[in-house]
């Protein structure tokens, strides 16, 4: 039998779309502060309505955690109102900067692990993350940059993240009391 | 229990590029939508983007003046000597065995990885007599500040470059029309070759207005 939509309980909910709503809502409004309190109240919202009955289905579920976390969204924005209107004009004549810490939600924790599987890779692999993640460069400037197709970039990236991911399941694995895969 | 769609459903084949190209803000705001809506119903997607997030976020924060550090400081499009001057400090710190350290702050308090990222200095604005002030503290590596107080409309109305960690402007010498409550200041830290290093959050001088006696 299909499972009822009504049967998600909220560490559920919590696991699977906590963080994706609080990474949305924080690039979206530029503040890891304001990311989490409408992750906070997305969930809230979204068990509520999936008490209630409001959501039709397991499948609509993500359809309706996006749409209310972008309804919160642009209410803080309004809320924000002229002092946001003129935070945005400012950046819009400031130089482009890579996303900051506060648009990516990266815990010290997170940072650690991540160096750690970093210095684990090979200096090619690490080379084509600096160029992507450091450096902030597209697919095309750094197949310019290094002599290689665009193709041969985007194989060499994704052999590297893969190598990287495997790195920190592996370091997760080791690192957790129980050995789950648990991040942060 | 909630089901996942596996990368099989996933339309996304190259997602890396994707998921750059979303949190670096290459995508149209129809493309991020249409891509986030995705995401949420997407592990393989949303696994990618949390990479790409934790890669971003890592590998900027690192950004420090320390010997020690790896990575060259966050700025947009590095030019090509000081990712050479960057690798040749890597190599250093390879050579001398230090490749490991880390710096210790990063290991507690409230919000260890901010203390990384120079970008979001704060700048507090307060009323002297007639005169707006302006201070904020040093960030290492920058030997100019640019000091800009602009409208709500961000047009810029007074700019200074001054080597110090503050600022002051006569209200009376901005613009006709200024009403300070409507205005907006922003630093930004540059280092001795006039790159950026570092932008300050934005003040709203409401706030100096509201301690005037």
């Amino acid at each position: 039998m299909e499972p009822d939509a009504s049967d998600v309980n909220a560490a559920e909910l919590s696991e699977r779309f906590f963080r994706r709503v609080a990474l949305f809502a924080a690039r979206r409004l530029g503040d890891r502060s304001s990311g989490e309190d409408v992750a906070q109240e997305t969930l809230h919202r979204v068990f509520s309505a999936l008490r209630e009955g409001r959501v039709e289905s397991l499948d609509s579920l993500p359809g309706f955690v996006f749409q209310t976390a972008n309804h919160l969204c642009m209410q803080q924005a309004r809320k924000r109102g002229r002092e946001a209107r003129a935070l945005e004009r400012l950046q819009r004549t400031d130089p482009v900067y890579p996303p900051s810490s506060d648009e990516v939600l990266i815990s010290a924790e997170r940072v650690e692990q991540l160096h750690g599987a970093l210095d684990q890779l090979r200096e090619a692999d690490r080379e084509i993350l600096r160029e992507a993640y450091e450096n902030w460069r597209g697919t095309e400037e750094i197949a310019s940059r290094l002599g290689l197709s665009p193709e041969a970039v985007r194989v060499r990236k994704h052999r590297a993240l893969k190598r990287l991911g495997d790195l920190l399941r592996q370091n997760d694995a080791c690192n957790s009391p129980r050995g789950s895969g648990t991040r942060e | 229990m909630m089901t996942t769609d596996g990368p099989s459903a996933c339309p996304h084949e190259d997602r890396e590029s994707l998921a750059e190209d979303y949190l670096a803000r290459r995508l149209s705001e129809a493309q991020a939508e249409e891509f986030e809506a995705h995401y949420f119903a997407c592990d393989a997607c949303f696994e990618q983007v949390e990479l790409a997030a934790s890669l971003y976020g890592a590998l900027r924060d690192t950004a420090q003046p320390q010997p020690a550090t790896r990575f060259s400081p966050a700025r947009p499009r590095p030019r090509v000597w000081a990712w050479y001057a960057a690798a040749a400090a890597i190599a250093c710190v390879t050579l001398s065995g230090v490749w490991l350290l880390r710096t210790p702050g990063n290991a507690a308090g409230e919000s260890p990885v901010m203390r990384g990222d120079r970008d979001g200095f704060e700048v507090t604005a307060t009323r002297s007599g007639s005169d707006l002030v302006l201070e904020w503290p040093a960030v290492p590596g920058a030997e100019h500040y640019d000091v800009r107080i602009s409208s709500v409309e961000g047009e810029t109305l007074w700019e200074q470059r001054t080597a110090g960690m503050r600022s002051s402007v006569a209200l009376d010498e901005l613009p006709p029309g200024g009403d300070a409550r409507e205005l907006y200041a922003r630093v930004e830290a540059l280092d001795g070759l006039l790159q950026p290093l570092a932008r300050s959050k934005v003040v709203a001088v409401l706030a100096a207005e509201a301690k005037r006696p």
